[in-house]
């Protein structure tokens, strides 16, 4: 774990690698929707993930029709078990053509398997034919990024590889000159192999014809040139038909770089004409990868992601990976999909460390052309890989013992209200200092424990609430109840206002979600049970309401899933799931009218799981009641590092996303930031107070009742 | 909207760097006069040349589509002078018959189907000249294969 953080910690004071991807993250945004631009891209992402959703005697059926055509026309086709089959059938074949140098062209399953490793220990000389694949073949480095391999070099670190590789002087800056001595190089051993190793990124059952998509034409001369061409693919890269195979070409470059198209996309199929092979015709070789995806595709959501189409936009829009780049986040593959996939292919020890990088905020599950939902996936893998080898155990005491026993958690937290008291700020509601807080973990100013909690408050002054018609169950989660009680007060207060009676549980008990985002299954689904007990009957109210939209999330997704063998529970649980919004969302479904009582500039923060969990956001309801008054966030929906213990856990990327989200706050030159996460607002306020800038932070709860008429 | 394919395709081929020229069938044969490879099956046009690593300056070859939506020519390379032509010249002309427009991909389908059922086919979608951005996200042209693409349309044989 310490080698794994002094990685992190590397990568996060790389200069040239953070603006490298922070200029890549803004630019790739722009391009993709403009590429997306009037397409329905839920829709396609939806067909696309419906046609590839395939039975293991299906995909043999597809990989058995595959097979024939390809056979039938002169093809071989092998099937390799392992990796180390794959590298050994590849190598006989080289060696058989006696051949001293390879050509490669863009195959991530070739990284997979280690080939060029195998290769170069039986004398071959695989040569990367791609530019970035090659410039880090000659460093002796691996990429790390799907789509821009070397995009953690900058020009003068390429500058400087070349110069040592080709003993010339290359100018530092002069990329065209860059460019033009790879291309002469490369042009070269085109012509000395005997032998050409290409991917596919789509395989059409149908006919036999395989597909690979390139901007350079490296794939083109690599499957051309060279008497003998041997193709490594994974059976996910099977469809049925044309139409299939050109949704996947179709959203590819779309989602990868923002391209309408890429430059190439080279069909081949059977053995085409080769002047170079004594026969005239060329050799062609298939060879078809399992590595463990076939037992995968037994699996109802493990096989989700081996319809990955390899387009590195889970890592384009990842906020962690955009700190630490792919090097870290990922192994061999990378971004969301690369947790996910190292995990499947080497194992869980190689990914328990990495797969704790996720943040949780769904980004990756939003963007996904393949329509996977890696989040859902990362989050069962921790739980499994929480299982087998434990989660800290200073998290686990928490998760098992206090966080599910209100009472425990409560005087628990009221102790340390009372030890705080000489931490606290002049503000009587932060924290001054905390001692034993590392330097580097301290990046905020953190809220101080509440004097007195959501609860007694709630009984105490809301008892007695008149008998509206309206009512609804307020649901405070921990951020409200122990850290900021006035957020819920400000709840009742409006709806109280509108005409709603509010509700709450008996007690408080957490939704569960931190346990489970750290992988504690066990401990969440004794949480989530204890929590149904005492929601009440759903009969009874109009909506359930929270003020975080990450319990909103857990009570929509997690409390049906974790009670899924339990058909009473279950019933309960979706039940409350359909009613349970935030307050923005309940306003607007209930038509209550809101008028702004004074002139506040104003932007809006929308937290990960108000948008991709809720489904939500409420700048629209803000611009519509303050009009010019209400200033656009730039990413507003971004995440802003918090992820609870995660901001803790790796301080450093979460401080680092952090700054990201100040800066743009920074440029709307509001007065008021509102956001609808307590979690947020931890966070976001706790960085602008530690560096001095005086912008305002509240729930939207609060900000309504301060500063809106009902 | 008559010609709104081929405003359409101009409009996405320029969008990729290419130039694009509406020629009549004679200027056509006229400029072939300087290319080293030339393979226009409509017009019964063809020359043949050596093309070695150090590859060949123009080769000029019809498209059996092109395709609007994204400004891509799609050529059957199945022949591998085509291929190695295709691939080696620095300045790739495509000659593209205006009547082999279509709207999308999609559109060709049938076409891809029939082509790949044969006992081997070699079909290459061509959008623009070789390209990347592999350093610094720059865009820089002409990385393996053509530096620079044109595309000659002929709106009548």
């Amino acid at each position: 774990m310490n080698s794994f953080k002094n990685k992190i910690n590397s990568k996060l004071s790389d200069e040239i690698l953070y603006n490298n991807l922070k200029n890549f993250a803004a630019s790739y945004k722009k391009s993709r929707s403009a590429a997306l631009n009037g397409l329905d891209f839920e829709n396609l992402r939806m067909e696309i993930n419906n046609k590839r959703t395939y039975s293991p005697e299906y995909l043999e059926t597809l990989f058995q029709r595959f097979k024939d055509n390809a056979e039938k026309s002169g093809a071989r086709v092998f099937r390799a078990r392992t990796g180390t089959d794959a590298c050994r059938y590849i190598t006989e074949v080289c060696k058989t053509h006696e051949t001293e140098y390879i050509v490669k062209s863009k195959s991530m399953t070739s990284e997979e398997i280690r080939l060029n490793d195998y290769l170069e220990k039986e004398n071959l000389k695989p040569v990367e034919t791609d530019l970035g694949e090659w410039i880090l073949q000659i460093a002796g480095e691996h990429p790390s990024h799907m789509v821009m391999p070397a995009i953690h070099k900058s020009r003068k670190q390429v500058a400087e590889i070349f110069s040592r590789f080709t003993g010339k002087e290359i100018d530092k800056d002069n990329i065209d000159e860059m460019v033009k001595t790879a291309r002469e190089f490369l042009r070269d051993y085109y012509f000395k192999a005997r032998v050409g190793i290409t991917g596919a990124n789509v395989a059409v059952a149908q006919t036999g014809a395989i597909a690979t998509v390139t901007n350079e034409g490296n794939a083109r001369l690599t499957s051309t040139v060279p008497p003998v061409h041997i193709v490594l693919l994974g059976y996910e890269k099977l469809v049925e038909d044309f139409d299939t195979a050109f949704d996947i070409i179709n959203l590819l470059p779309k989602s990868a770089t923002g391209q309408n198209i890429s430059t190439y996309v080279t069909w081949m199929k059977g053995c085409y004409p080769s002047a170079n092979n004594q026969t005239d015709i060329k050799e062609v070789h298939y060879v078809f990868l399992d590595n463990g995806r076939l037992a995968f595709f037994q699996h109802p959501e493990f096989r989700e992601a081996l319809k990955c189409i390899r387009c590195g936009s889970c890592a384009n829009i990842c906020p962690p990976y955009e700190m630490v780049g792919g090097h870290v986040f990922g192994h061999i593959y990378i971004g969301a999909i690369g947790l996910i996939l190292t995990a499947l292919y080497d194992g869980e020890a190689k990914a328990k460390d990495i797969l704790k990088l996720c943040i949780g905020c769904k980004a990756c599950s939003s963007i996904c052309p393949a329509g996977i939902d890696l989040q859902s996936i990362i989050s069962k893998l921790k739980v499994i890989i929480g299982e087998e080898y434990g989660i800290n155990p200073v998290k686990k005491t928490i998760y098992s013992s206090v966080i599910p026993n209100s009472g425990v958690f409560s005087t628990a937290l009221k102790t340390a209200s009372y030890f705080q008291k000489p931490l606290i700020a002049k503000d009587g509601r932060h924290l001054k200092s905390i001692p034993f807080m590392p330097k580097s973990k301290d990046f905020r100013t953190l809220p101080a424990v509440a004097s007195s909690f959501f609860t007694e408050k709630f009984k105490k002054n809301y008892k007695r609430q008149q008998d509206f018609k309206k009512k609804v169950l307020f649901y405070p989660g921990c951020a409200v109840e122990y850290f900021y009680p006035e957020m819920g007060e400000s709840l009742v207060k409006i709806l109280n206002k509108a005409g709603v009676k509010v509700d709450i549980p008996g007690k408080p008990v957490c939704c569960g979600l931190p346990a489970i985002a750290s992988g504690d299954g066990k401990d969440g689904r004794k949480t989530i049970h204890r929590n149904l007990k005492q929601m009440g009957n759903p009969a009874d109210y109009d909506s359930y309401l929270v003020l975080c939209p990450s319990c909103g999330m857990a009570v929509k997704e997690e409390f049906p899933e974790y009670t899924a063998d339990n058909p009473d529970l279950y019933k309960l649980s979706t039940e409350i799931a359909q009613k349970t919004l935030s307050l923005g969302m309940f306003l607007k479904k209930e038509n209550i009218s809101l008028k702004v009582k004074n002139g506040v500039k104003v932007t809006y923060h929308t937290p990960c799981h108000q948008a991709r969990g809720l489904g939500s956001s409420a700048s629209e309801m803000l611009k519509e009641i303050l009009g010019n008054n209400f200033v656009e966030l730039e990413d507003s929906d971004v995440c802003c590092g918090f992820g609870g213990t995660y901001s803790i856990d790796f301080a450093g990327i979460s401080s680092g996303i952090l700054n990201k989200k100040i800066e743009n706050i920074r440029k709307t030159e509001a007065e008021i930031v509102v956001t609808d996460c307590p979690g947020c607002i931890m966070q976001i306020e706790g960085g602008l107070m530690k560096t001095g800038i005086d912008i305002k932070v509240m729930h939207l709860s609060q900000f309504i009742d301060e500063y809106i008429e009902i | 909207m008559p010609d709104s394919k081929l405003e359409q395709f101009i409009k996405n081929s320029q969008a990729v760097e290419n130039e694009n020229f509406c020629l009549s069938k004679n200027d056509l044969l006229k400029s072939l006069d300087e290319v080293p490879f030339v393979h226009l099956p409509s017009f019964e046009q063809y020359k043949r040349c050596e093309i070695d690593k150090n590859g060949i300056s123009t080769a000029c070859i019809e498209a059996d589509w092109g395709v609007a939506n994204s400004g891509t020519v799609i050529i059957d390379s199945s022949k591998e002078e085509i291929r190695l032509a295709s691939s080696l010249a620095e300045h790739l002309q495509v000659v593209l018959l205006k009547s082999k427009l279509v709207n999308t991909i999609f559109d060709i389908k049938d076409y891809m189907k029939n082509q790949t059922e044969k006992d081997n086919a070699y079909i290459a979608f061509i959008t623009g000249a070789s390209r990347t951005a592999d350093i610094e996200r720059i865009l820089t042209i002409g990385v393996h294969g053509p530096v620079k693409m044109t595309v000659f349309i002929i709106k009548e044989l």
